[in-house]
């Protein structure tokens, strides 16, 4: 037997090496892109960055607050030496030589400077005097002192027991109470004394700057370590020029700090366990990165060290030497003031330590960790083989003694397992392998009872034989075919042959029916349908004849139409759907909808019977008078289509069409009364692909030409339009968007000014309607669709309504001015209700008397109605009428509405300047208006011309784009305009 | 079973193998040793490069790293370690190891702030260093080691040799004119004499031979070699025997010669002086030596190259042959095993004969083990000798060796005691000379000006004035 699948082992085993692998993949990609090690590293840095910064605080503080402030003991070195040189007993040149005043100096500030040096706690303090100037300072001897202490955290010694004279005159070091160093000298002889830093930077800077700034301000931090002449200790110092008050720079003052000293003030154990940390005081050149070291205060590196390394600062304010190998915590100590003379001088200190150490906890973790993933991959592994090995060998019995048991065809007890879900598995096994074999040899004997019709097989891989039922090859009409000894090989060589022989279509579940011809002609169906898996292939054939047979009648009724024989709707589409998916089949093609005319007469007056023959015969001329392959369809009772394709042209198509036209026209047949009649059908042509290449389009646009047809002159037939199709469209839309506007109010209102000629100042405004929608934008359409639809009611109450409406909104914004009047323009042959009107009145009750109701000139206008818009409560009763001299019976309507103000139309304003007659026109109404208490408006001014000529004839108010066009929020008059009216009034 | 066995006694016999104990010292986890000195100038630099020799060799294989720092002068230190170990307000943290004098010691050990050092040393070990050196730290009697000899120094009579050789020259005076004090007295009056005679237009303008340091030194040493002992001490409690006879000699020989001009004290120390001109010999440490310079600024703009020369120092002619025992030992702070163990381990090395001798040519002070306070062991150790420390080692070691050294016991109060000593004479003597000097400024001749003080009366004020100072102190 061949070995199915995988062994239970395999099976265990590689699934649980997988979650193993798995958790290692994790365990690793989380420490590796987890970010922790970074983390590490990070709060590594974090804590030496911390520790540096606390402790460069700490320096900055000595630094600044304590080690430099020495104004005060420069103020009482200034104030010893100036008396003395007021009573004479010192002169400017004597602190540059050996001399009784010099060294009465000295005496008297000797004490402030033990003093000084105690209270800073710092290693040396001295004093240099020279008053020569720089040049001069380099080759003289220079006086002064230099005292030491070597213990500046002790208590002051008594007897001064713990200083030094480093340099002192030999006066002073015979005064007795301080003892020498072995460097000693009596002055500052030496040119290395000379040329010391601390003396010669400050010295120099006070004397170049001619005491533009205070003593403090030329501090310097000598940055690099010093040693005096004859000794051997390294320091630094800090010193300022001495000045005194007339500006006479004749010293240096300054204290030292001895390297060992501030060594010991930066514990650089507090970096790094195992002090693999150093501190390293550094200066950078102004903008520079390059870091020079000054003092380092380390265990593992000497300054010489440093030097050779290369620090250097980085872009994240770090350092790090040129090799990469340490990183430097910066911390920068500001200890000179903006654009102080040293102040390129930028001093950094740096808590330094090697990467290796910096970062050996995270490696120590990266490496624990990659231990225990070692580790744990380790026993996983070793418990998955194990655990599998001891599950997998009793199944693996089991399994060798079932397969025994199939060649052996019984199935014996089987051999516990120990497992106990498997033990039962087994035995149920057993059991149902029994009852299998019964209940299989019973089912198999009923079958082949029980049907003719129904056959079938089964195929098994593994055992190498088929089943098959006796009836299963004779009822597929191979009667010769012996299943005694079929093989499976065989089976499938037999079962292609059916395909490759039997007509057979395929069903939507995978079944095949197959047609076998029968010798009385007749066609037996057959389903065939079968199933693989396991090894095994099942398979059915069953006989379908009759349900085929019903099926194939149902179709085919369905698709075609019975009255005519053609395709119905649904057969059309079919078809139809086919032909569009292939344009180069289509070519070009015109698509004819066809509607007969009069069928309802017809069958109204000779019976649905005759009805039917009137449409059997239509459809029978259409198919004979027609191309071969033209589809035709009846669509609906008296509606067909035809679809012409596959021509070069649409003029073929035409002449086809109007071959089927002459046919038409020609048809007669006997109506039941005897009288002849004529076939009449009206039709519309769509174009593929000129008006569309879409299906249902094209049937919607033949449809919508059928129908132009069927309007006007029936019983012909006519081409697509897009133009009337669209402006049709339009129509449409600018309806809906009507009845929107209606239904929503949906229209604003613009205000126009109209100005006192006499003034420019805004008498009223006057309401326009400002539509927006799409399609419908002027409001001259919304007046002819409100005519067409019969809304023009509703458009005289949208209008009162809401123009009042917008009104109160601008008088609420005093957008307006509070007196001025609203001309609305109402319908003259229209008027609110009493409902409306009574509404109206208790909305705008505050406006009303400054509402002036415009009226259009109308053909025919109601005096009635508008005697009824006159009636609202509270109206004012004034009117405006509009457009006159536009052409209407002006003068009558002047005469019937008594209007308080006559607004001359545009078409008489315009060009009024060129045109005497115009002109004349206007002076007789003003003066007929003027005479009545009217006032007269001229409306749609333009130019300064025209404005002039109109102020000229005595108008009254004044309205036009010249002045201010509307707006929403109307707009001041124009400047030229104003200018226009002052200069006409002052001519007056 | 066998290999395990023997391999584990082997590691056993390894580690064990060391100092007989199991140290406590871990190289990967060193302990640190802070140590406080007074040292100044060459001797700190010595001791400093020795410390730093320590760390890299021997420290970092034990796991011992010795941080040193000095506190400026023996005073200072002692208020320092006293302010530390009494927990005082702002004092730093009590060092390891700190050296000490025996009065400092003694007074940090009545606040249990040391620790006795015996069990950390063999006999043998202990019986290599001098004896003296090793009583110094027995404060009790019974056998303890409080005090850690380091380095000692002796007193020698140094002298301008260039200066000396043309007064000599003049005079026909030898140095056995400089061999006892009463000759020194004799050879300072000529000397001044001779300067004096060098203006004969300037009478009174004679300048001083002589100076001295450590003026107790001389009070106490003197008096032993006349037979009295200043502080008699016993069981911590000090006995005065200020010996008025005894006393009067020793101020006839430095207060009267002193106001006269023969002795002179101006600069802090005598070395100061010589520098300056002031003095052409003195009495002071054989470590002073370093010191002494190469030039003398006679005014500040004018100096000249001098010789040293080194000779015995003086004690009284019929007197017995003393010398002063001093220099300060080392005192371990009681602390941790390891720390104790550690500083001993430091000090036994930095008293080695190599390293002691490498300190002592560069220090001036003298070994503290026998075999290293040998001439022959010195010069064989094949350390480079500069000429001045030749001289003063040469003559420092015959001191130690041909004389009887003597230091005070440590008793209560014992620095205070000594300082009344250090400046009670010297102090009155500067004092008085300046009156002198005026009267002499004012054209007095030197005996007009010197008689108010040459007086018995004189010195028996003063005597009267100090005994009841020093009695103040007496246990």
């Amino acid at each position: 037997m061949k070995k199915r699948g995988k062994s239970i082992f395999r099976e265990l085993l590689i699934p649980l090496l997988s979650v193993l692998a798995l958790e290692m993949i994790f365990m690793l990609g989380a420490l590796l892109f987890g970010g922790v090690i970074g983390k590490l590293n990070e709060n590594a840095t974090d804590m030496l960055a911390q520790q540096t910064e606390n402790r460069g605080n700490y320096l900055l503080n000595e630094m600044i607050d304590s080690w430099s402030g020495l104004e005060i003991l420069s103020d009482e070195i200034d104030g010893v030496v100036q008396e003395l040189l007021d009573n004479g007993v010192l002169t400017l040149e004597d602190l540059n030589k050996k001399s009784d005043g010099c060294l009465e100096v000295l005496k008297e500030i000797t004490p402030e400077l033990i003093d000084t040096m105690y209270n800073k706690k710092i290693s040396g303090i001295f004093v240099v005097f020279c008053t020569d100037g720089p040049e001069d300072a380099a080759s003289d001897t220079l006086q002064g002192v230099y005292l030491r202490d070597l213990d500046p955290t002790s208590t002051p010694s008594e007897r001064n027991a713990d200083l030094l004279w480093e340099r002192a005159p030999a006066d002073l070091v015979r005064s007795g109470y301080i003892a020498t160093d072995t460097g000693w000298q009596p002055n500052y002889a030496k040119q290395a004394d000379r040329e010391q830093a601390f003396f010669q930077k400050p010295y120099q800077a006070a004397w170049a700057d001619q005491r533009e700034l205070r003593e403090k301000e030329f501090g310097y931090w000598t940055t690099e370590a010093y040693s005096l002449d004859g000794d051997d200790r390294e320091a630094i110092a800090y010193s300022v020029p001495l000045i005194l008050e007339d500006g006479s720079v004749y010293g240096v003052l300054g204290i030292e700090l001895l390297t060992d000293y501030v060594c010991s003030l930066l514990p650089n154990g507090e970096l790094l366990d195992n002090n693999q940390g150093s501190y390293l005081l550094a200066k950078a050149n102004g903008e520079g990165k390059e870091l020079t070291p000054i003092l380092i205060s380390g265990d593992t590196l000497s300054l010489q060290d440093v030097e050779q390394m290369q620090f250097s600062l980085t872009e994240n304010g770090a350092a790090e030497n040129a090799a990469g190998s340490y990183y430097g915590a910066a911390k920068r100590l500001v200890i000179y003031s903006n654009n102080a003379p040293f102040d390129a001088d930028k001093w950094y200190l740096l808590g330094i330590a090697p990467r290796q150490s910096l970062f050996a906890f995270s490696r120590q973790i990266q490496r624990l960790l990659l231990i225990m993933a070692v580790l744990t991959f380790s026993v996983g592994l070793v418990g998955i083989l194990s655990a599998s090995y001891r599950i997998s060998r009793p199944i693996k019995k089991l399994s060798a003694e079932v397969e025994k048991a199939q060649s052996d065809n019984c199935l014996p007890d089987l051999t516990a397992t120990g497992i106990q879900e498997i033990d039962k598995f087994a035995e149920s096994i057993s059991r149902l392998g029994r009852e299998v074999v019964e209940s299989s040899t019973r089912f198999l004997s009923i079958m082949d009872m029980v049907s003719v019709e129904l056959a079938g097989y089964e195929l098994q891989q593994d055992v190498d034989s088929v089943f098959v039922t006796d009836n299963y090859f004779p009822l597929l009409g191979m009667d010769e075919v012996n299943v005694e000894h079929l093989s499976p090989k065989d089976f499938l060589a037999l079962q292609e042959k059916l395909y490759q022989t039997l007509e057979h279509t395929s069903g939507e579940d995978g079944s095949v029916v197959f047609s076998v011809p029968q010798p009385d002609g007749s066609i037996r169906y057959l389903r065939s349908e079968h199933t693989k898996g396991n090894g095994r292939q099942v398979g059915v054939i069953e006989d379908v004849t009759a349900s085929t047979l019903e099926k194939l009648q149902i179709e085919h009724e369905r698709d075609s139409d019975n009255l005519t024989k053609l395709f119905a709707r649904r057969g059309f589409k079919r078809e139809a759907d086919r032909l569009f998916l292939k344009p180069e089949a289509l070519k070009h093609a015109g698509l004819l909808m066809i509607d007969l005319d009069n069928l309802k007469t017809t069958n109204d007056r000779f019976g649905h019977n005759f009805g039917d023959l009137y449409i059997q015969t239509a459809g029978k001329c259409f198919v004979e008078n027609t191309p071969e392959k033209t589809l035709c369809a009846r669509m609906s009772g008296d509606e067909f289509i035809l679809l012409f394709y596959g021509y070069d042209s649409r003029d073929v198509i035409r002449e086809k069409v109007a071959a089927l036209y002459r046919a038409i026209y020609e048809m007669e047949f006997v109506l039941p009364n005897g009288d002849n009649m004529g076939l009449s059908a009206s039709g519309g042509i769509a174009w593929y692909p000129e008006d569309s290449v879409d299906l249902s389009e094209l049937m919607k646009y033949a449809d919508f030409a059928m129908y132009q047809v069927k309007q006007s002159h029936k019983g012909r037939y006519k081409e697509f339009e897009p133009e009337v199709y669209q402006s049709h469209l339009l129509r449409n839309q600018s309806k809906l968007e009507f009845h929107h506007m209606l239904a929503n109010g949906g229209v604003n209102y613009f205000f126009q000014p109209i100005f006192e000629s006499s003034n420019g100042k805004v008498y009223a405004y006057e309401a326009l309607m400002r539509v927006n929608y799409p399609a419908l934008r002027s409001p001259e359409t919304v007046i002819s669709l409100a005519k067409e639809e019969g809304h023009m009611h509703d458009i005289e109450r949208i209008t009162m309504f809401r123009a009042t409406e917008c009104f109160c909104g601008l008088l609420e914004r005093g957008a307006v001015p509070p007196d001025a009047l609203l001309f609305i323009n109402s319908i003259a042959n229209e008027s609110m209700t009493d409902e409306e009107e009574k509404q109206y009145h208790e909305k705008f009750r505050e406006i009303q008397d400054r509402i002036v109701i415009e009226i259009t000139e109308a053909e025919h206008m109601d005096m009635e109605l508008i005697r009824k818009k006159s009636r609202v409560e509270d109206f004012s009763g004034m009117f405006a009428l509009d457009d006159y001299g536009s052409g209407y019976n002006s003068e009558i309507n002047l005469l019937e509405l008594k209007p308080r103000f006559v607004k001359v139309d545009i078409s008489i304003v315009r060009s009024i300047d060129k045109d005497a007659n115009k002109q004349q026109i206007v002076r007789n109404i003003v003066e007929y208006g003027h005479k009545r208490g009217m006032l007269i408006i001229a409306e749609g001014l333009e130019t300064e011309e025209e404005l002039k000529k109109t102020l000229e004839l005595g108008v009254d108010l004044l309205q036009g784009y010249f002045l201010a066009r509307p707006g929403e929020t109307p707009p001041p008059i124009s400047e030229e305009a104003l200018r226009v009216i002052r200069e006409w009034s002052r001519k007056d | 079973m066998v290999a395990v066995c023997m391999v584990l006694a082997m590691a056993a016999a390894l580690t064990g193998c060391g100092e007989g104990g199991k140290s406590p010292l871990d190289p990967k986890n060193p302990v640190t040793v802070e140590v406080w000195n007074y040292y100044n100038g060459d001797q700190l630099t010595a001791f400093d490069g020795l410390v730093k020799e320590f760390n890299e060799t021997v420290g970092k294989e034990k796991g011992i790293i010795v941080k040193s720092s000095s506190q400026g002068s023996v005073n200072d230190l002692e208020t320092n370690v006293m302010a530390s170990l009494k927990g005082e307000v702002g004092a730093a943290e009590m060092p390891n190891i700190f050296m000490a004098y025996a009065d400092t010691a003694y007074a940090a050990d009545q606040l249990g702030g040391i620790a006795d050092l015996r069990g950390y040393l063999t006999n043998e070990e202990i019986s290599t260093y001098i004896d003296s050196y090793i009583e110094e730290g027995d404060f009790s009697g019974k056998g303890e080691i409080k005090i850690f000899p380091m380095a000692k120094s002796t007193e020698v009579l140094v002298l301008n040799k260039t200066d000396w050789d043309v007064f000599a020259a003049e005079t026909g005076a030898s140095y056995d004119d400089l061999a006892d004090l009463e000759s020194l007295v004799r050879t300072a009056k000529a000397y001044y004499e001779w300067t004096d005679a060098k203006t004969p237009d300037i009478a009174g303008d004679g300048k001083a031979l002589y100076g001295r340091d450590a003026m107790a030194n001389y009070m106490l040493i003197g008096s032993m070699q006349l037979g009295t002992e200043i502080f008699r001490v016993a069981d911590g409690k000090m006995k005065l025997d200020f010996d008025k006879a005894t006393v009067r000699k020793l101020w006839d020989n430095y207060y009267i010669p002193f106001v006269k001009g023969y002795f002179a004290a101006t600069g802090r120390f005598r070395s100061d002086d010589i520098k300056i001109g002031n003095v052409i010999a003195y009495v002071g440490s054989s470590s002073s030596t370093t010191f002494f310079p190469d030039t003398v600024n006679k005014s500040d703009e004018e100096s000249y190259p001098i010789e040293m020369e080194v000779l015995p120092c003086p004690g009284f002619a019929d007197g017995a042959a003393y010398a002063v025992q001093q220099g300060a030992g080392m005192a371990v702070a009681a602390g941790s095993e390891a720390e104790v163990y550690a500083s001993v381990e430091f000090l036994k090395w930095f008293t080695a004969d190599e390293q002691n001798i490498a300190f002592s040519v560069r220090s001036g002070y003298l070994p503290v083990k026998r075999t290293a306070n040998d001439k022959a062991a010195i010069t064989d150790s094949g350390v480079e000798i500069s000429q001045k420390m030749g001289k003063t080692l040469n003559v420092a070691v015959d001191m130690v060796n041909n004389h009887t050294t003597y230091t005070t016991r440590a008793f209560e109060n014992g620095a205070k005691a000594r300082s009344i000593l250090e400046y009670a004479m010297s102090d009155r003597a500067v004092e008085d000379r300046a009156v002198v000097a005026e009267r002499l400024a004012s054209g007095q001749s030197l005996e007009e000006a010197a008689a108010e003080f040459c007086t018995d009366a004189c010195f028996e004020a003063w005597y009267e004035e100090t005994l009841k100072k020093l009695q103040e102190y007496e246990g």
